[in-house]
């Protein structure tokens, strides 16, 4: 079903990416190749033909536009001469984030776990940090989405034993 | 249902995450469940931010705090990065030695690759000991030399990125030769930055001689430097700045061995402008072209300046002023546009000098455009204005190449009709809103008349859009190759206006005053507006046989026309009437005469 799209390609070449959910994604070559998964399997199968669909088992097609938008981007901004300026880098990373919801960020950052691209999934878990950062055990808890199965007799042991680090810190 | 997001992400990741966390944060996540009781100890970073929670402190509790992570540690797990931050001023870290000491008698058996911190006063011998360290970020009381760093001995083999921040680069232990190398002994560095940083005043040269060194950046250096002398066959990226005070000369740059470069960016500070530093500046620039791009930009505290020039790699020279204060600025965008906004005399006076000293740069520039709009602030006029024109114009002159010139700009820029513009091989000019005037005034019987744009005789295009005529009767335009003629008249005046705007003088005389003469024997396209209410005027196209369109409109707002004049002295182009009403047509009469008559003020109506 892939073969339909790459006949046409004479000028830049396209790869198709096929997203957990089965939908399609036509993407430049150069921006494929950012994601290491993509490029090991051309890599690893030199037989592969470049219009062969790859299958991106872990990547939702709700996030794939976002993703690819940030490689196209992220790309263009390592080869300008000059530099950009760190201010626009900042303003796309800042966009990018925007709206994201911590459930898609924690989404994302399987899908950049996943396709292997350091660039992204250091972005990626540095504004998960970021807002973890300074944050009440229970906001944490609820960030990470983790139940917690401590009673409350253990949890104040757990406190008791690492009290140097707690000691005088807001709980806020 | 909720995913368990928890069971999605894997350890590997959430370490990641907690290594980004300042450590006591990190620690905090043991309580979040049974899972992630030890997480927290497979960290990778000990990133130490010494927030509040470590201010008022004893060095004893920080030693304490740093000793019970390090043990907590989980064994297998190594310690790549250590990051000091302090948020407080008065916090008494490097008072604790042995804070340090711990630290990196553990590091040692780590292989620490970055050590970051904001402040340091000293480190330990066994922090000199650290082979595997890659980056090295160095915040430094600014009193502290740098001596161990320079020192001979220290070969941190690995070392790729080296950055100090305030430090006194400087090496007591050993003579200062002029041939010293800095940081030679870091073979591997690829990336070097130096921010405010001093070097030792013994030093006449700068050296750099790194072999694989691709970034270099070096801020606000506070050196007794003649010159820079950099050899770094990899470089790819270099940024300098530094400043000087009038009465040292710029350092010299010698990249003469940096063959690969890419990106320069070099920014000067002088607190008083000198003409000499521009054209310092100017040769160091072209010394660097082979650069792909070149930012330079110069600073002057007196008068205030910036002045920034880029050689983009495809050869175009951008000229930038700046006014930051005010925000105002100077541009010769790719050299073809040069805008200039708010000058007082002395700004003037550098954009001159920079015209004078761009001409290396510029090189023969084809086309000028000069847009003095945003000389309007608030409404008004900057009072300077008009000297502008007479001062910038005449300046332009030495461009014999230029063939377009665009100028824009309020009422006040004149040029005199005795001017002579001497753009041998202009073919366009615009200029909207300039005015022409005599500088006769006194002089009564003199006849006003004005040749203009007379030594332009390759004028091929002319646009002269409200345009205001002062002091004038007849206005001559004498040119052998126009083709295509658009002349908008806001304002004329000339002497005897007064009178016979109050005498009400019918004569022969007063309805021949205001003449254009217009001799263009190849001139095709003709337009003219008409945007005041003039008495009387004449309009003569005299040897301008293969014309082929004329549009002649008369654009007075009605409003104007009632308030200044009763009904009797309604006039209309009698032209109009006789070309079908429509302004457009094709003639071969060498002479139109414009007269104004009672009769058709229908006709008005229209416009």
């Amino acid at each position: 079903m892939a073969s339909s799209s790459s006949s046409s390609s004479t000028q830049v070449k396209k790869i198709t990416l096929k997203a957990a959910d089965g939908k399609h994604f036509e993407v430049e070559e150069p921006v494929a190749m950012e994601m290491e998964t993509v490029k090991s399997f051309f890599v690893g199968n030199e037989d592969a033909m470049k219009d062969m669909v790859v299958p991106l088992l872990n990547v939702s097609s709700e996030h794939m536009p976002a993703i690819l938008d940030f490689y196209r981007n992220h790309s263009e901004f390592r080869k300008r001469t000059p530099p950009p300026p760190a201010e626009e880098v900042k303003a796309f990373n800042e966009a990018f984030l925007e709206n994201k919801s911590d459930e898609q960020l924690m989404e994302m950052i399987m899908a950049a776990n996943f396709l292997n691209t350091k660039e992204l999934l250091n972005f990626l878990t540095e504004a998960a940090a970021n807002r973890i950062k300074n944050k009440s055990v229970e906001y944490v808890r609820a960030f990470f989405g983790i139940e917690n199965d401590f009673t409350p007799e253990e949890e104040a042991r757990i406190r008791a034993e690492n009290e140097w680090a707690f000691d005088g810190l807001d709980e806020d | 249902m909720t995913i368990d997001r928890l069971s999605n992400l894997p350890d590997a990741i959430i370490h990641e995450i907690l290594s980004l966390l300042p450590i006591r944060e990190a620690v905090k996540t043991c309580v979040l469940s049974k899972t992630w009781k030890y997480h927290w100890t497979h960290t990778h970073t000990l990133n130490l931010h010494l927030d509040k929670n470590f201010a008022y402190r004893n060095p004893e509790y920080l030693e304490n705090f740093v000793l019970h992570v390090l043990r907590r540690r989980h064994p297998l797990c190594n310690l790549n990065r250590i990051l000091l931050r302090y948020d407080h001023d008065y916090f008494i870290w490097n008072e604790s030695k042995q804070l340090m000491n711990n630290l990196f008698d553990y590091a040692l058996s780590q292989e620490l690759q970055e050590f970051e911190a904001d402040y340091v006063c000293d480190l330990p011998s066994s922090f000199f000991k650290c082979q595997t360290l890659k980056t090295l970020k160095l915040g430094l009381k600014y009193s502290f030399g740098m001596h161990t760093l320079l020192s001979k001995t220290i070969e941190f083999a690995s070392l790729k990125t080296l950055k100090l921040d305030h430090a006194n680069i400087s090496d007591k232990n050993i003579h200062i030769s002029s041939d010293q190398s800095l940081f030679s002994n870091f073979l591997n560095l690829e990336n070097l930055e130096l921010h405010d940083c001093c070097l030792d005043w013994r030093f006449k040269t700068f050296i750099i001689n790194l072999p694989r060194l691709v970034n270099l950046i070096v801020s606000c250096f506070r050196c007794n430097v003649d010159i820079f002398e950099i050899s770094t066959p990899r470089l790819k990226s270099f940024e300098f700045s530094d400043r000087y005070n009038s009465s040292r000369p710029p350092a010299v740059l010698n990249m003469d061995n940096c063959p690969i470069l890419e990106h320069v960016k070099l920014v000067t500070c002088f607190n008083k402008w000198k003409e000499e530093h521009l054209s310092h500046r100017m040769s160091t620039a072209k010394r660097l072209s082979h650069a792909k791009s070149l930012t330079m930009s110069l600073e002057f505290a007196e008068p205030w300046a910036i002045i920034t020039f880029t050689n983009a790699f495809d050869g175009e020279i951008k000229l930038e002023e700046q006014h930051k204060k005010q925000n105002y600025m100077l541009m010769i965008r790719q050299l073809k546009l040069l805008d200039i906004n708010l000058l007082n005399e002395s700004k003037v006076k550098n954009i001159l000098e920079i015209i004078d000293n761009s001409e290396d740069i510029i090189d023969k520039p084809e086309e000028i455009e000069f847009d003095f709009e945003r000389f309007i602030t608030h409404g008004e006029y900057h009072p300077n204005i008009g000297f502008v024109y007479d001062i910038v114009l005449p300046k332009l002159l030495k461009y014999e190449t230029l063939k377009a010139l665009t100028m824009k700009g309020p009422y006040s820029f004149r040029i005199l009709s005795s001017l002579s513009l001497g753009f041998k091989s202009l073919t366009t000019l615009k200029l909207s809103r300039a005015s022409i005037e005599s500088r006769n005034r006194k002089k009564k019987n003199i006849l006003r008349s004005c040749d203009l744009f007379f030594d332009c005789f390759n004028l091929e295009r002319l646009e002269l859009s409200e345009f205001r005529i002062e002091n004038l009767e007849t206005l001559n335009i004498k040119a052998p190759r126009l083709l295509h003629l658009t002349i908008s008249i806001y304002h004329w005046t000339c002497w005897g206006d007064y009178e016979h705007y109050h005498h009400q003088r019918d004569d022969q005389g007063a309805n021949d005053r205001k003449i254009v003469i217009i001799s263009a024997p190849r001139l095709k396209f003709f337009e003219f507006e008409l945007s005041i209410s003039v008495d009387t005027m004449q309009l003569r196209l005299e040897n301008c046989s293969v014309l082929e369109e004329v549009n002649i409109r008369y654009a007075l707002p009605l409003v104007v026309w009632r308030e200044r004049y009763n009904w009797n002295q309604r006039y209309i182009l009698d032209m109009m009437f006789t070309n079908d009403q429509s302004g457009s047509f094709n003639q071969h009469a060498p002479l139109l005469a414009l007269k104004f008559s009672k009769v058709i003020m229908y006709a008005i109506i229209r416009f």
